[in-house]
């Protein structure tokens, strides 16, 4: 009776599964995104914090158009190579599978716009500039709730600041997660 | 008879007429599509043998079955050897010419030939000494790539094109002075022909039909 009662719940509980995952429509998706990024700079060895967000349109199931934009807070323990380092982002991702659980890998190209920091006494303002980059990135959105959805993103971007003072990698590892909020998504 | 003659010819015109109707209709379906991009730039056998990395945009409108333009910016900085630096803005158009009878189908690779033009900007910066020149010129290009669609809308495209400056000649030598390296800026004003390679990937996704 206790091994009917297991067996009855787990084909309910697939069904309702399968109900769900038939719900939903990947295509049509907007969903957008605000959080905290923390970055790792292996060159500099530098760990840097940011302020991250995003907005993506899912054009079908497995294709979106993406944008991103990451604004510097600063470098941990008080590292003064990076005053400021803003980036923006723009390109696509390609989706894998069908249901809620929609892990995606993704290309980007981005700007920076940087400006070194004052590392010695009497230094003057360092100049600011634009360096291109280029932002493979990877990750998945688990789409629980009509308008919510859980985020990992990892991103790794390649560029160079190639400023009047300085040349410097600015090849980062960065990292975030959070909730994010969409429309669309579901029959 | 003659009625008949008559009727036939009429039917002739209205079956031709239908069938230049339905080719129409497939040549504006063809053309018209516009698309808009954003594309990573890599320039290659550039300055003193240092590659340089771009950041750029781009729309697309294809002029017919196997003819396509773009129209495009790009924004590429060069590190030379951590001494100096090399900024080139281009803004221009390439004819794309498809290679295949049924080009951009999902799921497919779309080969193409590219020619264009271009007017374009360079600066070149000597860290060490601080020394800086520019220039305005107008370039050429051509080469090849393919597109590839992953759906009806949505292409990756990679392409390799060489580009040649028309106009003054401006580039940087890099010399070693007992193991220590020097930047040069040389500037050749008059015509020169002074040429980079490009790699460009692009991701390109077609808005609608323009016509």
């Amino acid at each position: 009776m206790f091994v009917l009662f297991f067996f009855m719940s787990l084909s309910l509980l697939s069904q309702n599964k399968e109900d769900d995952a038939s719900a939903f429509k990947r295509k049509g998706i907007f969903r957008t995104t605000l959080t905290f990024a923390t970055g790792y700079m292996p060159a500099n060895n530098l760990n840097n914090l940011y302020l991250t967000g995003n907005i993506e349109y899912y054009t079908d199931s497995r294709i979106s158009l993406r944008g991103d934009g990451m604004y510097f807070f600063n470098s941990m323990n008080q590292d003064k190579t990076l005053k400021m380092n803003h980036s923006i982002y723009s390109g696509a991702a390609y989706h894998f599978g069908q249901g809620q659980f929609d892990p995606f890998v993704g290309l980007q190209t981005g700007l920076a716009y940087t400006q070194c920091g004052i590392i010695q006494q009497g230094m003057s303002e360092r100049s600011k500039s634009f360096s291109p980059l280029i932002s493979p990135l990877a990750g998945f959105n688990y789409y629980a709730h009509k308008w919510f959805h859980l985020f990992i993103n990892i991103r790794y971007s390649y560029g160079r600041l190639l400023s009047n003072e300085a040349i410097l990698p600015l090849n980062e590892w960065n990292v975030s997660f959070g909730l994010g909020f969409n429309v669309g998504g579901r029959k | 008879m003659k009625t008949l003659l008559i009727a036939f010819v009429f039917l002739v015109i209205d079956i031709s007429g239908s069938r230049l109707s339905a080719q129409e209709a497939k040549a504006v379906k063809e053309s018209g599509q516009f698309s808009i991009g954003v594309r990573n730039t890599n320039s290659l056998f550039t300055d003193a043998g240092s590659p340089g990395t771009g950041f750029g945009g781009q729309f697309r409108i294809r002029m017919g079955k196997r003819i396509n333009t773009d129209w495009f910016a790009d924004y590429i900085t060069t590190d030379l050897q951590g001494i100096g630096f090399r900024r080139d803005a281009h803004i221009g158009w390439s004819v794309l010419f498809y290679m295949t009878k049924n080009p951009l189908q999902e799921k497919k690779l779309s080969p193409f030939i590219l020619a264009g033009h271009c007017f374009d900007y360079t600066k070149v910066y000597a860290l060490e000494s601080g020394a800086s020149d520019d220039r305005w010129s107008s370039a050429v290009q051509m080469g090849l790539g393919s597109h590839y669609n992953f759906s009806d809308r949505f292409d990756v495209t990679l392409m390799a094109q060489y580009m040649n400056h028309l106009g003054s000649d401006l580039h940087a030598h890099i010399h070693n002075e007992n193991g220590v390296k020097h930047l040069e800026i040389e500037k050749h004003s008059g015509i020169g022909l002074e040429g980079h390679v490009l790699v460009t990937l692009s991701l390109n996704y077609r808005l609608g039909n323009l016509w």
